[in-house]
C-alpha cells in the first residue's frame, strides 16, 4: 500500500453527488405538482 | 393504486442499478494497489463525465433539429439536457476535486483537462442563464439552440486535452485508442456505474421534459 485510504474523501465526494441528484430530483417533483396544480386551479375559479 | 407509467418504471430501474452499482464499486471492485480506497471515487467520477458529454451531445442535437423544424419540442428536449449536463459536470468537477486532494495533494490546478472542464462547465451555465433571461419562447429557442451548437465545440477539446497539453490529469482510460489498461473487476465495476449513470441521465431527462410541457400548458 502506498497511499492511506481517505475514506473520509471518498463519503463526501458520493454524498455531495447524492445531495446534488437528490436536490434536483425533488426540485422537478415540485415544480411538476406546481405545474399540474394549476390548470385544476383555473378550472376550479372558472366553475 | 401504484403509478405504473414508463417513466416511474425507469426511476426504479435507474434506482437498481445506482444500487448495484455502488455494490460493485465498494462490495466487488478491488482495492487499487496504489490509491488504496479513495480509487473508488472513479466509480463516480468518470460515469458522471461520461453522462454530461452524453447530455451536452442530446443538446447539440436537439438544438439542430429545432433549427430545422421549429418545433417546441426539440428546444425542452435540448434545455433538459443541458440542465443535466451541467448537473453531472458539477459532480466531475466536484469529485474531481475531492479525488485530487488526496492523490495530488491539491483541490484544483489550471491543468489543461481541469481548466478546459471549468471552460465547458461554465458555458452551458452561461446557455441556461441565456434561457433564463430570454421570455420570449420562439426567440429563446432559436438563440439557445445557435449556442447549444457553438458550445458543443468545447466538449472534443476537454476530452483531447490531455493530449494536446502537457497535463497532471491522466489521458483518457475508457475513451482512449487503446485498450482500457485495467483490471477486468474494475472495468466491469465502471461499467455496471456507467450504465447507471446512463438510466438515471434517460430518467432525469424524461421527467424534466415532462415538466416543461406541463408548465408551458399550463402557463397557456
Amino acid at each position: 500500500m502506498i497511499m492511506p485510504d481517505n475514506w473520509s474523501y471518498v463519503a463526501a465526494a458520493y454524498l455531495l453527488a447524492a445531495l446534488a441528484v437528490g436536490g434536483y430530483w425533488r426540485h422537478l417533483g415540485r415544480r411538476r405538482r406546481a405545474a399540474a396544480a394549476r390548470p385544476a386551479r383555473r378550472r376550479e375559479r372558472a366553475a | 393504486m401504484p403509478d405504473r407509467s414508463p417513466r416511474v418504471i425507469l426511476g426504479w430501474l435507474a434506482g437498481l442499478a445506482l444500487l448495484a452499482g455502488l455494490g460493485a464499486g465498494f462490495g466487488y471492485a478491488p482495492r487499487e494497489d496504489i490509491q488504496g480506497n479513495v480509487q473508488r471515487i472513479m466509480y463516480l467520477h468518470v460515469p458522471a463525465v461520461l453522462t454530461a458529454y452524453l447530455a451536452f451531445v442530446v443538446t447539440l442535437v436537439a438544438s439542430a433539429a429545432y433549427l430545422g423544424t421549429k418545433r417546441l419540442g426539440w428546444d425542452r428536449l435540448a434545455a433538459g439536457a443541458a440542465e443535466l449536463g451541467v448537473l453531472f459536470m458539477g459532480i466531475t468537477l466536484l469529485s474531481g476535486s475531492i479525488w485530487g486532494k488526496p492523490t495530488w495533494g491539491t483541490w484544483w490546478t489550471w491543468d489543461a483537462r481541469l481548466t478546459s472542464t471549468a471552460v465547458l462547465f461554465l458555458v452551458y451555465v452561461g446557455y441556461l442563464l441565456l434561457r433564463a433571461a430570454v421570455e420570449e419562447p420562439e426567440r429563446r429557442a432559436r438563440y439557445a439552440a445557435v449556442v447549444g451548437i457553438l458550445a458543443a465545440a468545447n466538449i472534443p477539446i476537454v476530452h483531447f486535452s490531455v493530449k494536446w497539453w502537457r497535463a497532471l490529469h491522466q489521458p483518457s482510460t475508457i475513451l482512449g485508442p487503446q485498450p482500457a489498461p485495467i483490471a477486468p473487476s474494475i472495468k466491469l465495476a465502471l461499467f455496471v456505474n456507467v450504465i447507471a449513470f446512463a438510466l438515471l441521465f434517460v430518467y432525469l431527462l424524461t421527467s424534466r421534459v415532462e415538466v416543461a410541457r406541463l408548465e408551458e400548458e399550463a402557463a397557456r
